[in-house]
């Protein structure tokens, strides 16, 4: 009975502050997850720019060579490929190969900007066209964009390098390769030609240092340089080889003073077509997360994962135009 | 004590007005002089004199005579013409001319009545045989600008032109000359049922009819049609203007076909001044004189009408709407007297030819010469000189040919000392010296003028003007505001007046003009915008000149006209007249002017305008064209594009322009030049009402032979240095500030034989033959003043003979300027070659280093190329052959990238490092526990490993 009498414990109110927040480091556990998710992220776009550069823009070239290497054998064919200005900027001129640097019938453009460094080696504005009497300066990319010119600056003296323009074939040799400090070749005899290769160049050191020539050059065959040689694209590297009797030439365009080749240069067309890749790149993350969320993931890969790729790879397309265009 | 004194600054006062008095009088006497020397001189004067005649012809065929006019007309020059030279022209006993307009030289001066029609025409003017190769002078082959000038078109069936008595029967039919097939655009232009076509026959042979509306494609004009404005020139056809006295006179350009082939005139194209006194036309509009088988029709072929006949006839002895001399006014002209009828055969048969003989031009070297012209670079000064002797120099066996590239002094001296160029000419001194032995020997001897075409009040041409430094000055620092908005707002100009006309100084020195407050070209002095040392002399001038001085550096001017704050303490003298003004309109004039907002540049430098080359400046002087580049004219195109353009050619009767350009040039062009003020006895605080105290000095024979006196021989230079700071004292007063010496500038050492001897032979030309003065090709043109003793310049004579052999010895001497004259047979003698120098000049070793040679061998020969990508071309030496003088090597100019040295890498690391670094916080406790289970494992292992080696070791013992 007692037991039953016995009156429980009672219920005591409390009436001082409840501590109702959350456990102590939530919010540096959110912190560091967002941080460590940002991070991550930046690396793989950084990881992508590698990519790209490297890799998929080297497959981007190759894509606009095949389809210049069409329209130009048309042309010369028909008879109608450029002999002098006006050429509009970007349209194939000349088919160039340089057997001692690995470079077979690679389509040149006309103009040197990035835009069309991109397609290929781009015929610089303002010099005559590569067999016509007078200097004509060609450039192409070492590192990005399949690296036309990546080995030329291993080209010795007597090399061969062929030009196939609407004017015929020929036959330039090589006279040696310069950089910054070097003599500029002697003047041009009369009725001669002759071409000039730039690119940067890899592994030669750093500007201003004594250039020392590494023995792999000397004997002619290319250098065999290590990975971490494989990134690095300083300096110009100028590449002449002469001609003795060029063609006449046709007219020649003006310079263009924008043709930065190793600066960054940011022209406005430029950021504002970057600007509109970026938006359709942003526009595609989003419908993939929506995808992700209202459909089953699989559908989402599927339906927008090309997409947000092909998005992706215009904004790296266009966003590589700002860099230095022989790189 | 003050009073003898006080009488002696009088009489000093006195004097010293008298004096200014008799230079002021001398200063207007001596412009005279040239002119006149010229009328004398001038090759070819030619007088001539034709008796014009007018004549009705009644129904009966009864001739009566109702004018005859005695004509003389007198042409200044016939002889050794050069293109776009102008001749004068003077005339009396013409009738006088009614309807007058004010330039005569507009197309539409032939609307006048009884104009002076002068004209240009191809062709030898006889009846009888052409010699071979020329053509026969008609109307055809007579210039004019525009097709109104030869087509006529009426609605009538009788306009008087078809009823020219002396006209041929064909020449009556209602269309004549009309282009065969008629082209469709021009039947749907319009359609007239009487037309006149005078086609126009050019130098090729093509024929160009002009038309109703040349511009839609019906029938052609000659490329040179285009108007001043496309950029071309204006027409020298001339209605000239005979006044109520019968004379009348007139300058006329002359084209060669340099300036228009069409025309095609030249040494071996004969062509003629062709002078039309309109009398009005002779009437037979009976048709008494056509043959009675062939009476004159309407143009689908019905006879006339007695009644039209009679209109005819009216209309056809019309003698003139207005009185002579009378402005034209809305009242048509009466069509029988107008100028447009100067080819009807009843004018043109009163014409008076005068066959015109031009110079053989530079250009007849190509052709007779077939070997490579040597190449002598610099000075603009020379134009003139050397445009009369290349054609000399290449016709002339013993000689050579050369051609004179026209660049700036200063570069030429540069190439000059680098070996580039072989020879240059030049005035200035080299600022650091020549590091190669050169002479510098006088050529000739010439100078700057500051040209002016400006109308009076009275709308005729001025013909002097006085200038001092601070007004030339003002005008170069654009301190004029020109606009009202630059007036209103620019910073520093706004108080000053408007342009030159408002400013009081200008009008104290020129009383008489016309004042306007909106002549933008009167607040500009037009320059050319490259560099030469004839802005060299002009800055010196105005920085020696105390007045002008004192004004730039920031001193108000009597009047209180203060300098351009850009322009304030200017370094002079320069040799390109800066742009400094950066003033920018404000955004109120923007939305006036869409041009400018187009391309919205400082203001100033748009009335400034400097042209970018000396033939512009001349052209605009020449033919009073306005190059303030403020206009905007809608013309049609996209607005966001329009340019600004310059205002172009002034109505005549308003004109102002101010031009500097060579002395010689302005000879040539006939250019009116202004004195120059040397001493100034004035106070400078005063303010001042007219050009008493002043001296004014005009650029003739006399002001450049009183500024040889200022000539100074500088011996360390090896040259002769004008001594600008006495034009301001007694000692020059009487010196024309602008004279230029100019010297060609040749090495001597290291030039080829064959060069050298040329460059010799032309010393010795020039210090002989060549400055003997003269229109004729290889004589000294008009606005140089010949190096010889009676003009003070013995020793520079002496020494052009001096330096040429130095320059054929190419011993590497620099003849002291008093070095012993050779003997001038000796040296200019080129059949034998010449002996050593016997005395060696003492300072020929002082300046004399060793050439240039490059620093860094380049590997194969050492010629200089430019880089391609490092920058502009170098000029190429001209010579074939190796040159001898090694030039500098050009080093390859490398660009390096950041990005390329170190992106990629930086880009790897980076990449990994966001990786590595992500990845450990993401997973840090993951980590962190596996990390601890791992090291308590292991922890348990190495014991249990303990544990077990101890139970061993238990397990051992028993």
């Amino acid at each position: 009975m007692s037991a039953l009498l016995d009156p429980g414990p009672t219920t005591v109110l409390r009436v001082e502050a409840v501590d109702s927040s959350p456990p102590p480091g939530v919010d540096r556990e959110r912190l560091r997850i967002g941080a460590s998710q940002v991070l991550m992220g930046l690396s793989l776009v950084l990881v992508w720019a590698l990519l790209y550069l490297f890799v998929l823009s080297g497959l981007e070239q190759a894509h606009a060579q095949s389809a210049l290497y069409g329209r130009l054998r048309t042309e010369l064919a028909e008879g109608t490929a450029p002999t002098g200005a006006p050429i509009a900027l970007g349209s194939p001129v000349a088919l160039i190969s340089i057997p001692g640097a690995g470079v077979k019938d690679l389509v040149v453009v006309e103009g040197s900007r990035p835009t069309q460094l991109q397609d290929g080696p781009g015929h610089m504005l303002g010099s005559v066209l590569p067999g016509q009497q007078g200097v004509s300066v060609v450039a192409g990319h070492s590192l990005s964009f399949g690296g036309p010119f990546s080995r030329i600056d291993g080209l010795t003296r007597g090399s061969l390098i062929k030009v196939t323009t609407a004017q015929g074939s020929f036959a330039f040799e090589v006279l040696g390769v310069r950089t910054k400090g070097d003599p500029v070749p002697a003047a041009l005899a009369a009725g001669a030609a002759r071409l000039t290769l730039v690119t940067a160049g890899r592994g030669l050191g750093p500007a201003g240092d004594d250039v020392e020539v590494p023995d792999a050059l000397k004997s002619g065959e290319p250098a065999a340089r290590s990975v971490l040689d494989n990134l690095a694209a300083s300096d110009s590297v100028f590449v002449d080889a002469e001609l003795a009797a060029g063609v006449p030439a046709g007219p020649v365009a003006t310079a263009d003073p924008d043709a930065k080749l190793m600066t960054v240069s940011a022209d406005t067309t430029t950021l504002a077509l970057l600007a509109l890749a970026l938006q359709l790149l942003v526009g595609a993350l989003v419908a993939f997360a929506w995808a992700w969320t209202r459909w089953s993931r699989p559908a989402a890969w599927i339906a927008l994962g090309p997409g947000v790729l092909a998005t992706l790879w215009l904004a790296s397309s266009i966003g590589s135009r700002l860099l230095p265009g022989l790189v | 004590m003050s009073a003898p004194s006080g009488s002696r600054r009088r009489w000093v006062a006195h004097t010293l007005f008298a004096a200014s008095f008799v230079l002021v009088g001398l200063a207007v006497v001596v412009p005279g002089q040239p002119t006149a020397g010229a009328s004398e001189g001038a090759p070819g004067a030619v007088t001539k004199s034709v008796t014009a005649t007018r004549t009705f012809v009644d129904q009966n065929g009864n001739e009566s005579e109702v004018t005859r006019k005695n004509v003389r007309m007198e042409v200044s020059q016939t002889a050794d013409l050069r293109g776009r030279q102008e001749i004068h022209v003077a005339w009396d006993g013409a009738v006088p001319t009614g309807g007058v307009i004010g330039d005569p030289n507009a197309s539409d001066g032939r609307n006048q009545e009884y104009p002076f029609v002068l004209l240009q025409c191809r062709g030898v003017d006889t009846s009888g045989k052409v010699p071979k190769g020329q053509a026969r002078l008609t109307p055809e082959s007579c210039w004019t600008q525009t097709s109104t000038e030869r087509y006529l078109a009426s609605g009538s069936h009788t306009p008087s032109w078809r009823f020219d008595a002396y006209a041929d029967a064909d020449d009556r039919r209602a269309v004549v000359g009309a282009p065969d097939p008629l082209p469709q655009a021009c039947s749907t232009v319009s359609d007239p049922l009487s037309a006149r076509w005078l086609p126009f026959r050019a130098a090729g042979g093509e024929v160009y009819y002009g038309g109703p509306d040349p511009t839609i494609g019906c029938s052609g004009l000659p490329p040179e049609s285009d108007s001043a404005e496309a950029g071309g020139l204006p027409s020298n056809t001339t209605y000239g203007i005979t006044g109520a006295d019968g004379r009348g006179e007139a300058d006329f350009a002359v084209w060669t076909s340099a300036e228009n082939a069409s025309l095609g005139c030249s040494a071996s194209v004969s062509c003629s001044l062709v002078a039309v006194p309109v009398v009005g036309l002779s009437c037979d509009a009976y048709g008494t004189r056509l043959p009675a088988a062939a009476p004159q029709t309407t143009k689908d072929g019905v006879p006339l009408t007695d009644a039209q006949k009679a209109a005819a006839d009216a209309t056809c002895r019309r003698t003139g709407a207005y009185l002579p001399g009378e402005p034209r006014s809305s009242q048509t002209t009466d069509q029988a007297v107008r100028g447009n009828l100067w080819w009807s055969e009843s004018n043109w048969r009163n014409r008076i030819t005068v066959p015109l003989d031009f110079a053989l031009t530079g250009s007849v070297c190509d052709v007779v010469s077939a070997e490579p012209p040597q190449k002598i670079m610099g000075s603009v000064v020379l134009n003139e000189l050397t445009a009369s002797w290349q054609p000399k120099f290449c016709t002339t066996d013993s000689l050579f040919t050369f051609t004179h590239v026209q660049q700036a002094d200063a570069l030429a001296r540069t190439l000059v000392d680098s070996g580039e160029i072989e020879a240059a000419f030049s005035s200035a001194p080299k600022a650091d010296g020549y590091r190669r032995p050169v002479v510098q020997a006088p050529a000739a001897v010439g100078g700057f003028a500051i040209a002016f075409n400006i109308d009076d009040a009275n709308r005729q041409r001025r013909t002097t003007l006085q200038l001092n430094a601070r007004l030339v000055a003002k005008l170069l620092t654009t301190s004029y505001p020109a606009m009202a908005v630059m007036r209103d707002n620019h910073p520093s100009i706004g108080a000053n007046p408007l342009n030159i006309t408002l400013d009081k100084e200008f009008q104290a020195l020129n009383p008489g003009l016309p004042v306007s407050d909106n002549l933008e070209a009167a607040a500009a002095l037009q320059i050319f915008s490259s560099s030469s040392d004839l802005i060299w002399a002009l800055t010196s001038w105005i920085d020696a000149d105390p007045e002008a001085r004192a004004w730039l550096n920031g001193y108000a001017d009597p009047w209180g006209m203060k300098v351009n704050a850009a322009y304030r303490d200017l370094d002079l003298p320069v040799d390109n007249w800066p742009l400094r003004d950066e003033f920018v309109a404000p955004q109120y004039y923007q939305n006036q002017n869409a041009c400018y907002a187009n391309s919205p540049t400082p203001f100033m430098q748009l009335i400034a305008n400097p042209l970018s080359n000396l033939g512009a400046v001349l052209l605009n002087m020449q033919f009073a064209s306005s190059s303030v580049a403020t206009v905007c004219r809608y013309d049609g195109y996209d607005q966001t594009t329009l340019p600004l353009r310059q205002q172009g050619r002034q109505s005549i009767g308003y004109r102002f322009v101010l031009g500097v350009v060579p002395l010689s040039a302005a000879r040539r062009y006939n250019l009116s030049t202004a004195s120059l003020q040397t001493v100034s006895t004035v106070s400078p605080g005063t303010t001042f009402g007219d050009a008493t105290g002043r001296t004014f000095v005009a650029p003739d024979a006399a002001g450049l032979k009183a500024a040889t006196a200022l000539l100074h021989p500088d011996e360390a230079r090896h040259t002769w240095t004008f001594d600008y700071e006495a034009l301001s004292t007694a000692d020059g007063a009487g010196a024309y500030p602008g004279v230029l010496p100019v010297y060609a500038v040749v090495p001597t050492e290291g030039l080829e034989p064959k060069a050298a001897t040329k460059l010799a032979k032309m010393l010795c030309y020039a210090g002989g033959e060549g400055q003997s003065p003269g229109a004729a090709n290889g004589q000294l043109p008009a606005g140089y003043l010949p190096i010889t003793e009676a003009n003070g310049l013995r020793q520079q004579r002496d020494y052009t003979l001096t330096a040429a052999a130095a320059v054929r010895r190419q011993a590497g001497e620099v003849p002291a300027l008093d070095a012993p004259v050779p003997d001038r047979g000796e040296v200019c003698d080129f059949r034998t070659p010449l002996a050593p120098s016997s005395t060696p000049s003492p300072s020929a070793s002082a300046t004399a280093p060793a050439p240039v040679t490059s620093g860094v061998p380049a590997p194969g020969p050492a010629v200089v190329v430019s880089a391609p990508p490092a920058g502009a071309p170098s000029v190429a030496p001209s010579a074939a052959g190796p040159p001898v003088v090694e030039a500098q090597t050009v080093l390859t100019a490398g660009q390096s990238s950041m990005f390329g040295a170190v992106g990629p890498y930086s880009l790897l690391v980076l990449a990994f490092l966001a990786a590595l670094v992500g990845a450990l916080m993401r997973w840090f406790d993951l980590i962190r526990a596996g990390l601890a289970g791992a090291a308590s494992e292991a922890r348990l292992m190495v014991q249990q490993r303990q544990q077990r080696r101890e139970h061993a070791q238990r397990g051992d013992e028993p």
